[in-house]
């Protein structure tokens, strides 16, 4: 059904193809079916996108190794990697 | 780029689109910041897309949002998109783009950073698999993507109906469309109703949607309450008590909606003076007939000034547009005046049924009234007895109960639970809602590398 | 109240309207926290009452101390007189201004500050000393836990001459404190060992490290003393604003009888009056002709998203909260009660913490905030009675965290009638008469 060019990303070490102009929110929910994006560090808890337009800020991951990146906000680039957000920076 | 625009629109949704188109048309040098790679805002999210006619569901919805973008494309003025303004004042703002920061300066503001919805805290709400039903929306005009069923929508608010008929001529597997609407809302909106009357497209929709559910084989429950999420790690389970019984549906996902409010985040910021609004309960920025603030050369247009629609707030555009064009003398008074009447008959239309919708979407007077252990502040996992604890110790106004929970002190800086916490306290103190304040919103407005803030100090 | 806008010109002063003329300029100078001049008080008699309030009504509730003021040091003072079964009460009202206790980083530091006045700097020492005790009562008493940290401190120097200065200051700290002294200058390397998780920046040369330095979750402490307080049987009125102070009888000779306090809706009583109201203290004190030499101070913070364990041991001017957080400040800056952020400003505050600590670079700021310290001109406390009136006490001190354990321990002895020259010469109101102590403590 889709007929637009195609990227790959990896999310979590495992390389997906994805359409390229999505958000990475959209990518992780409708390919990569990923069953959650972030553990908040407050609570331990799973947490995922919500709002999809950048006002919850539960959607963070790590990109390209900076972590806190709103997923929604952030459209899918040709070997973007991507990881969940579950530790906080541990060295700079 | 200029040295100076005479006018910085924030914000590509309809309103901000046709401040710029309208602005520009009549001389004035205007740029419009936006976050988003397209032009659109939410309403109209990649209307400009090949996709967009297979992704809106009505036909006129995507020709009126392509035809606002074409124009603005057209006007003349400068478009700087995938920009994130995150500081104001009058007269320039700061925003991030690429990586750097820049200064843009400008005699006149108009804020169109639009509206959100109403976040409300409820059992299990933070599970992935629970998202807004206008994510659902984002989803599809983004990516074409249907949410996982099966899908369980609920709530009270315009995109209920919306979402519903939606996903269920998608060929969704919607499991259930929960309406939390209190039956007292019908009968507070009757008031309203001759006004709808006037709309006639509007009840069509409306009628539409609805012939939609009722023909399909969805349950509708009404006057429910209490909905929650339930799973483990994500959502498994919807469960919801109505009047004269308890049910419970597997899910996969939840769409969650119970209207619509402005984003005052950004009108906060800047200093704005706002007001209360006590049957849609939100603040929202003061402005005159125009559009203009409480403060000289900022104006506030579209649902950030009030929730209107995507068809009143294009009209609320226009009308901060040509304001700003007759206050710098590139148009006269009688010339600004012919251009908004045209403007002002249609934006009579686009609020007609509105006196209605407030009315029939009014968030019911318990809707915050939640559970002790249901969490409130998502971000930094405050919960509702911590805040009723905060207001027995003798924090009365938002502010101190912020600092005294850590409630509005995460990422989101009180953009989930800032209603919640001023409504729940405001119940514990039995007390107006709008006597506890507001949250203190401070610059910048989003997270913003270090870098680019030290960066302002290099070139001087 | 009709105000002038401006002051009568000299000689221009119509002697047969001078009383209401001089009425209306000393209420202006009172509305905006100056006291009229003494020598005015003398020559004019006028009441001190301002024009529409009216004759105290009997008061509500008797308290034996009453404190006005309810931030970090007022508190501290209130858990302290609570706690040794002392009837205190509380006001407190909601200021814009005054959001000191609610603004700051919540650092207990003592080091390297106060050359030249050797009791001052004992006095910090002492609080650092009383503080994990006072944590313990209070933590209990509240359930409030204040993430106490004694982690020490770090003052970063860049360059060599920096380096140098600040060997040398603590060379003569050493001197003056009889030979021992704790804080000691590190070299880069020996720093670097302290915290191991983040690269200092290449003009770092070193800096002073000193064990008895430390942080607190500053908004929790507030917290868990009101709690401690309330607790131990003291009374916090919340929202409420001092309206009119008035003596109970006779003030001649230095008596005191006690004051009737009135505020918006209620009136109360005390023995003593403590004004701990921060910047507030001057129109507090300047109803009795008393000018408080206190400056709003204005520092400015980022405030960055949270990160891992990597700043253990804070840096002056940047400090892992105990929440993850980063808070980047140390600017000083005389602008009046102007608390407009000025991103520009802030800037320069993130270039020096860059310089110090690169990789903050890559951090998110998620919030800034600008908020004015309470300075006493010569930045030294204040603690003392206001003239011909031995009940009113007067408090107002900058490092309201780091004295918070002196200030619950001793001070209530203070207030209720010790001598506190025994710890701490020199922090009376006089001092600033006689210029001692011109130097900002560092």
């Amino acid at each position: 059904m889709n007929n637009s060019p195609l990227v790959t990303v990896t999310f979590e070490g495992t390389s997906h193809e994805v359409p390229q102009g999505i958000s990475v929110a959209a990518a992780l929910l409708g390919h990569i079916h990923a069953e959650y994006t972030s553990i908040n560090p407050a609570t331990g808890e799973h947490r995922s996108p919500h709002c999809l337009m950048g006002v919850c800020f539960d959607c963070l991951v790590e990109i390209d190794g900076r972590p806190n990146q709103q997923a929604c906000l952030t459209p899918v680039r040709q070997g973007m990697v991507i990881k969940r957000q579950t530790t906080l920076v541990e060295s700079a | 780029m200029q040295d100076q625009y005479d006018l910085v629109v924030i914000g590509a949704g309809p309103s901000g689109l046709n401040a710029a188109s309208t602005a520009a048309e009549n001389g004035l040098e205007v740029i419009l910041v936006d976050e988003q790679e397209m032009p659109g805002g939410q309403i109209y999210r990649n209307v400009t897309s090949p996709k967009a006619p297979d992704r809106f569901l009505q036909a006129d919805d995507r020709k009126t949002g392509q035809a606002i973008v074409a124009r603005f494309f057209n006007s003349g003025a400068d478009y700087l998109p995938n920009s994130l303004v995150w500081f104001a004042e009058p007269g320039r703002i700061l925003c991030s783009c690429h990586n750097r920061t820049r200064e843009i300066r400008g005699q006149y503001l108009v804020v169109a950073t639009g509206a959100m919805e109403r976040p409300v805290p409820f059992t299990g709400w933070t599970l992935p698999g629970v998202m807004g039903a206008g994510a659902g929306d984002i989803l599809h005009k983004d990516a074409g993507l249907f949410p996982k069923g099966p899908v369980v929508i609920a709530g009270n608010g315009p995109l209920i109906p919306l979402a519903g008929s939606h996903l269920i001529s998608g060929g969704v597997d919607v499991a259930a469309v929960i309406d939390t609407a209190p039956a007292a809302n019908m009968i507070a909106s009757i008031t309203g109703l001759p006004g709808t009357l006037r709309d006639i497209p509007f009840m069509l929709k409306g009628a539409g949607m609805m012939k939609t559910l009722l023909f399909s084989k969805t349950p509708v429950i009404r006057n429910a309450k209490q909905i929650q999420a339930l799973g483990n790690g994500r959502l498994e389970r919807v469960k919801a008590v109505s009047a004269k019984s308890v049910r419970e549906f597997n899910a996969s996902t939840l769409l969650v909606h119970q209207g619509v409010i402005p984003r005052t985040h950004f009108t906060r910021m800047m200093g704005l003076a706002h007001e209360w609004d006590p049957v849609q309960r939100y603040w929202y920025p003061r402005t005159n007939a125009r559009g203009k603030s409480s403060m000289e050369r900022v104006y506030v247009a579209g649902d950030t000034a009030f929730v209107h629609g995507a068809q009143a707030s294009a009209c609320k555009g226009s009308m901060a547009g040509i304001d700003v064009a007759l206050k710098l003398n590139m148009i006269g008074y009688d010339e600004a005046k012919s251009q908004w009447a045209g403007v002002e008959k249609e934006m009579a239309k686009a609020l007609a049924p509105r006196r209605f919708a407030d009315r029939w979407f009014a968030p019911a007077p318990d809707l915050y009234d939640v559970d002790d252990q249901v969490m409130v502040c998502r971000c930094e996992g405050v919960k509702a007895k911590d805040i009723r604890e905060a207001v027995a110790q003798g924090c009365h106004q938002a502010d101190e109960i912020k600092i005294r929970t850590r409630c509005g002190m995460g990422p989101c800086q009180g953009r989930m639970c800032g209603p919640a916490l001023a409504e729940i306290s405001a119940l514990a103190l039995d007390c107006p809602v709008p006597d506890m304040g507001a949250l203190n919103i401070r610059p910048p407005v989003r997270p913003i590398p270090f870098a680019q803030i030290s960066a302002l100090a290099k070139t001087g | 109240m009709p105000l002038l806008t401006s002051g009568p010109a000299p000689g221009t002063i119509n002697p047969d309207n001078v009383h209401n003329i001089m009425k209306q300029a000393i209420y202006k100078h009172a509305a905006q926290g100056f006291a009229p001049l003494r020598s005015l008080g003398d020559r004019f008699s006028f009441s001190r009452k301002q024009p529409g309030v009216v004759s105290p009504a009997r008061p509500e509730k008797h308290f034996t101390v009453l404190i006005a003021g309810g931030g970090v040091t007022g508190m501290a003072i209130g858990y302290g007189l609570a706690r040794q079964g002392i009837d205190v009460g509380i006001l407190d009202a909601s200021s814009k201004k005054d959001r000191a206790s609610r603004s700051n980083m919540g650092l207990i530091w003592c080091q390297s500050k106060a050359l030249g006045n050797p009791d001052y700097v004992k006095w910090g020492f002492l609080s650092s000393r009383l503080f994990p005790d006072m944590t313990g009562e209070i933590e209990e008493l509240s359930g409030i836990d204040i993430a106490y940290a004694p982690s020490g401190g770090i003052i970063p120097c860049l360059g060599e001459e920096d380096f140098n200065r600040r060997a040398r200051y603590i060379d003569d700290l050493r001197v003056e404190a009889g030979g021992r002294y704790p804080g000691e200058m590190l070299s880069r390397p020996e720093l670097a060992k302290l915290l191991p998780k983040i690269t200092f920046g290449n003009q770092v040369t070193g800096g002073t490290f000193c064990d008895r330095d430390g942080f607190v979750e500053p908004l929790k402490l507030m917290f868990a003393l009101r709690q401690a307080m309330v607790r131990k049987g003291g009374t916090f009125l919340n929202n409420t604003r001092v309206t009119d102070i008035t003596p109970m009888g006779d003030t001649a000779g230095g008596k005191n009888s006690g004051y009737i306090v009135t505020t918006k809706d209620r009136t109360y009583s005390c023995d003593r009056l403590v004004l701990a109201g921060g910047l507030g203290n001057c129109q507090l004190a300047g109803r009795f002709n008393v000018r408080v030499p206190i400056t709003p101070d204005r520092g400015q913070v980022l405030l960055t998203e949270r990160v891992g364990n990597i700043l253990p041991i804070p840096i002056l001017g940047i400090t892992r909260t105990p929440g993850g957080t980063i808070m980047v400040g140390f600017m000083h800056e005389n602008v009046g009660t102007d608390t407009a952020l000025v991103p520009e400003s802030v800037a320069r505050e993130a270039l020096w913490a860059e310089s110090v600590w690169p990789g903050i670079a890559d951090l998110r700021v998620i919030r800034c905030w600008s908020s004015l310290r309470v300075m006493p001109r010569d930045g030294f406390p204040i603690y003392d009675t206001l003239p011909g009136h031995p009940g009113i006490f007067l408090v107002n001190a900058h490092s309201a965290v780091t004295l918070a354990a002196v200030h619950a321990r001793i001070l209530p002895g203070f207030i209720m009638g010790r001598d506190i020259t025994r710890e701490l010469q020199g922090i009376n109101l006089d001092r600033f008469r006689l210029n001692r102590f011109e130097q900002q403590p560092r």
